[in-house]
């Protein structure tokens, strides 16, 4: 017979008939057997794929899978030998039956969906190209809907955790507005991973502008049109002419604090009612990330960048950082003030020796005396019942005794020879170091890259706190420089070099982006500090601050290290102090080309004075010219703020002559706002250098960038949710999550040692809605118990560092605010 | 998927291990029964537990808690529990129902040290275990729900 050829539908497929030369097929008509051989490999070839897109438009199928009649023919071919049952597939084409039907269809190859429990046949279960698993595909559905209505991009398959194929997304979801989002996410999340992005700051602008190599002219404009707003690549904020970022910004703190008594309008961080310590930004990417008060670990990872930090102090962690006495346990709810962990670290390691040589000085006599007196009563013991002649026995004990007195120094000396190295090398090796690279003392490494300064406050606000990151390798420097916090200390060096130097050492932060950061000003609290005590600086060597900039991305002469700062206050002095901190920067001839030059900043006064008063000329220079080679520049250009600055350095040598440990903070504190803070926590450069050696005699140029780190505007929350890592006794978390732009989430196997947890959506919640608003997901969750954690919390650290890589993890959820 | 939760109820109760298991204000997401541990110290009492799902069920993990007071390390005071089957890193949607339950009966009749929530009552099972089984026996006698007749 001949058939028309139509538009071949799944439901007629189960009849159909080839004639050699006919080209129109048709499948309504009774099976026919195809014997052509040599369509059978091409049917197995197209059978899968045939098979998986049976679910979607038949027509286009058909046509895409004919060439010709052969092509006609194959599918036809397929499906009936496929169909080894022609009522099965007859059936299982239907997309409303559920499984309903299944008892009525004949076992054909039918298959359990693990999700939904229910029989279908195999053709439901859609072929995902990453894994094994199969579920049916309105279950796959849901699922991606569910999880791309989160905005979570690292979908993964429900029962392992094999990413799934962005094509096997599309086809499986076969919704374009919802694919069209994941990739938005996807999108996004790529975006704020790169450091060259820059979101436009203008209230209703979702553009962003990938500025490469922009540091040096800083003034971007956003490409949208009918926006073209134009910020500023540092600070990110909208362009500030003849102002450095951190007057520009103090400007609009200002005006906004006016605004604010004025209108009594409600802060961004009361919106959701949450405290305004329970949103912060995270140390590495900036976005916001709030945690809820759930019982939930300090152990964070970001949703967006993954790194993980420590909730109480903020600063990049690695698993040492609960070992050592640094201040902040899983469950702390406040990090240990500056002198606290200060004393603590500072008593550990003197204490430790002493302690060791206790144990030792006990120790070894009395396995020295007692081994002997042991084993002469155990052959006193042994020759008791028995009949020897006493002088027998007695020689037997005497010989005994002298072999054991032989033998106990020698066992003695192995034992203590054998632990006091162990717990020396503890004390002195892993506490500095996790202090070190975990930040605790305000250190923290950046990728790699170099290290960042972040700045502690004594009262968790972090005005000018400085941490002076510091490699580890670094901290065996320290004792021999130290740094000019330290200095003004007046009295603390080596010790407090060896134990916390890097606190007092001013790293240089830099900026993959502002590079050219001679505008980097290492806030360096200690920095300020020692700026204060100039005399100080002559006693201290200075601190060098090598920063390696990224060559490759600048197109200036010389890289050069940018010295950020932390904290950026709009203080001249606080600049000036930054400026003390100077890596290596280029000096800026007159042309404004930089050139670059390792300073070394010589801790003399005079020089002090002199660099301090060229630095501060940076300060005066336009924000914008930002550039490394700006900033660098101590040329002097005098401006206003140059003056301002010498002032208030001086001021600030004078104030600052107390004593002061770690807690050099102090100083910034009373010159920096909260700002400065906040940009210091926000503070994403990094930079990486050998021997950071701070001098205070020459400010900071890069002031102007310090204002880079204020990224605390409002305009750039993102909520995010992060989880915590170490949650052997938490495993549920509440999480509210309030997303205006729904953007990124975190992952669910985001970091396979320490997942991030997922946010469930509860009833209220309409997760399946794609929020184009606000919305809160709350999830009922288990808390752990926190009135427990005091007790016993070395044994906490100990369970959870064991149990972080099996259990789940907290989870806390960030707010979300739309530009 | 109420579907799914409707059969997971069927199979729970064929399971047997947790008795009047119902859905508590007749929402199939609440469960609520009662557990009887096999091992001392709890073998003497039962308790009250409730398993709540969410609506997107399988794909979210459900939560389990004890209602009824429970001197165990594995539990807090509220009643929430280590469980790291039911956590979100861990869930998979292919978890029954019925394994919770029982992974909730084991936790309480074998307390898991990787799984705590009091430290100061693992320490204690840990350095003086006789001590720790006498003051749950007590707790157990006291707060626990009598055992049904089997």
């Amino acid at each position: 017979m001949k058939f028309n050829t139509f538009l071949m539908s799944d439901l007629d497929m189960s009849l159909h008939r080839q004639m050699g030369s006919d080209r129109d097929l048709q499948s309504s008509a009774s099976s026919v057997s195809l014997p052509s051989v040599k369509k059978a490999p091409k049917k197995r070839r197209i059978s899968l794929g045939s098979l998986f897109r049976r679910k979607k438009d038949t027509k286009r199928k058909s046509r895409d899978l004919n060439g010709g009649v052969d092509g006609i023919a194959s599918i036809e071919s397929i499906h009936s030998e496929m169909c080894t049952d022609k009522n099965s597939i007859f059936s299982t084409c239907t997309s409303s039956d559920n499984g309903t039907t299944s008892s009525s269809k004949p076992s054909g190859d039918f298959m359990e969906c693990p999700l939904c429990l229910l029989r279908h046949s195999k053709d439901r279960f859609p072929e995902i190209m990453t894994c094994h698993h199969r579920s049916c595909v309105d279950c796959l559905r849901q699922y991606l809907r569910i999880e791309i209505s989160e905005s979570r991009v690292n979908i993964s398959c429900p029962e392992c955790s094999e990413r799934f194929n962005p094509h096997d997304i599309r086809l499986i979801l076969n919704d374009d507005i919802l694919m069209e989002k994941y990739e938005e996410f996807m999108l996004r999340r790529w975006l704020v991973a790169d450091p060259d992005c820059r979101w436009c700051p203008a209230p209703d602008c979702g553009y962003a502008v990938i500025a490469f190599g922009c540091a040096s002219c800083p003034k971007l404009t956003c490409g949208r049109e009918g926006c073209g707003t134009e910020f500023c690549y540092h600070c990110k904020q909208i362009w500030h002419p003849n102002q450095t970022c951190d007057a520009a910004r103090q400007e609009r703190a200002q005006s906004l604090r006016l605004r604010t008594i004025r209108s009594s309008s409600i802060s961004y961080s009361q919106e959701s009612g949450a405290a305004a310590d329970d949103i912060k930004p995270c140390p590495r990417c900036a976005a916001y990330i709030i945690k809820m008060n759930d019982g939930s670990c300090n152990h964070m990872t970001c949703a967006v960048c993954g790194c993980e930090f420590c909730w109480l102090c903020m600063k990049e962690i690695s698993d040492l950082h609960y070992l050592s006495p640094s201040g902040c346990t899983f469950w702390g709810k406040k990090p240990w003030s500056r002198k606290k962990k200060i004393l603590w670290q500072l008593g550990t390691l003197v204490g430790a020796p002493v302690g060791i040589a206790l144990i030792a000085g006990i120790a070894i006599p009395a396995m020295i005396i007692g081994i002997p007196v042991y084993v002469g009563r155990k052959i006193h013991n042994r020759y008791e019942g028995k009949d020897i002649s006493k002088h027998k026995r007695n020689l037997a004990i005497a010989g005994g005794v002298t072999l054991s007195v032989i033998v106990s120094p020698v066992v003695a000396a192995v034992t203590v020879g054998i632990g006091v190295p162990i717990m020396l090398a503890y004390v002195y090796g892993v506490v500095p170091i996790s202090l070190c690279r975990s930040g605790g003392c305000g250190v923290s490494a950046g990728n790699g890259k170099g290290v960042r300064i972040e700045f502690d406050d004594e009262n968790d606000i972090n005005v000018g706190g400085t941490n002076a990151a510091v490699d580890t390798t670094s901290v065996a420097e320290a004792r021999h420089n130290p740094s000019i916090g330290e200095g003004s200390v007046g009295g603390l060096t080596g010790s407090l070099s060896a134990s916390g130097s890097h606190m007092d050492r001013i790293g240089a932060i830099r900026d993959n982006l502002s590079e050219t950061a001679s505008t980097m000003a290492l806030a360096g609290a200690s920095i300020t500090g020692s700026l204060s005590g100039s005399a100080m600086v002559n006693c201290f060597n200075r601190l060098e601050v090598q920063a390696d900039v990224q060559k490759e991305r600048y197109s200036l002469s010389g890289e050069s290290g940018t010295v950020s700062l932390g904290t950026v206050s709009d203080n001249a002095s606080t600049k000036a102090m930054a400026g003390s901190i100077l890596n290596s920067y280029i000096p800026l001839d007159r042309e404004g080309n930089s050139m670059e030059v390792q300073v070394d900043i010589e801790s003399k006064p005079a020089k002090f004075r002199h660099n301090s008063g060229s630095s501060s000329v940076e300060d005066g220079s336009a924000a914008c010219r930002s550039n490394a080679g700006c900033s660098s520049a101590c040329l002097p250009e005098s401006k206003s703020s140059a003056t301002k600055w010498s002032k208030e350095t001086t001021a600030g040598k004078k104030s600052k002559g107390k004593l002061r440990k770690k807690s050099s903070m102090k100083i910034n504190e009373t010159r920096e706002d909260m700002d400065a803070q906040l940009l210091e926590q926000q503070s994403t450069n990094s930079s990486e250098f050998d021997s950071p050696s701070l001098s205070d005699s020459i400010p900071s140029v890069a002031d102007s960038h310090s204002s880079h780190f204020s990224e605390f505007s409002c305009s750039d929350m993102e909520s995010m949710k992060t989880s915590c890592s170490h949650g052997s006794s938490d495993y549920h978390t509440r999480f509210t999550t309030v997303s205006v732009l729904p953007e990124v989430e975190n992952d669910r196997l985001e970091n396979s040692p320490q997942p991030s947890g997922i946010p469930v959506p509860v009833p209220t919640a309409p997760s399946t809605d794609i929020p184009q608003l606000s919305y809160i997901a709350e999830e009922s969750i288990t808390i752990g118990s926190s009135t427990d954690v005091g007790l016993g919390v070395g044994e906490t650290l100990k369970e959870t560092n064991n149990n972080h890589s099996q259990h789940a993890v907290e989870i806390s959820t960030a707010i979300q605010t739309e530009i | 998927m109420a579907g799914r939760i409707a059969k997971e109820l069927e199979e729970a109760r064929r399971w047997g291990g947790a008795r009047e298991l119902r859905p508590l204000d007749g929402n199939v997401l609440r469960w609520g029964g009662l557990l009887l541990p096999n091992n001392p110290p709890y073998n003497g009492g039962a308790f009250r537990f409730e398993l709540t799902f969410s609506p997107h069920h399988p794909l979210s993990p459900p939560r389990a808690r004890l209602c009824t007071s429970i001197y165990h390390p594995g539990v807090d005071a509220e009643g929430h529990v280590c469980q790291p089957l039911t956590s979100t890193q861990h869930w998979v949607p292919s978890t029954r129902a019925t394994q919770v339950l029982q992974d909730l009966l084991l936790l309480l009749d074998s307390p898991d040290p990787q799984r705590v929530l009091r430290q100061d009552l693992a320490r204690e099972l840990r350095e003086r275990p006789e001590l720790f089984h006498r003051r749950a026996e007590e707790h157990t006698r006291l707060h626990a729900e009598p055992r049904p007749e089997p």
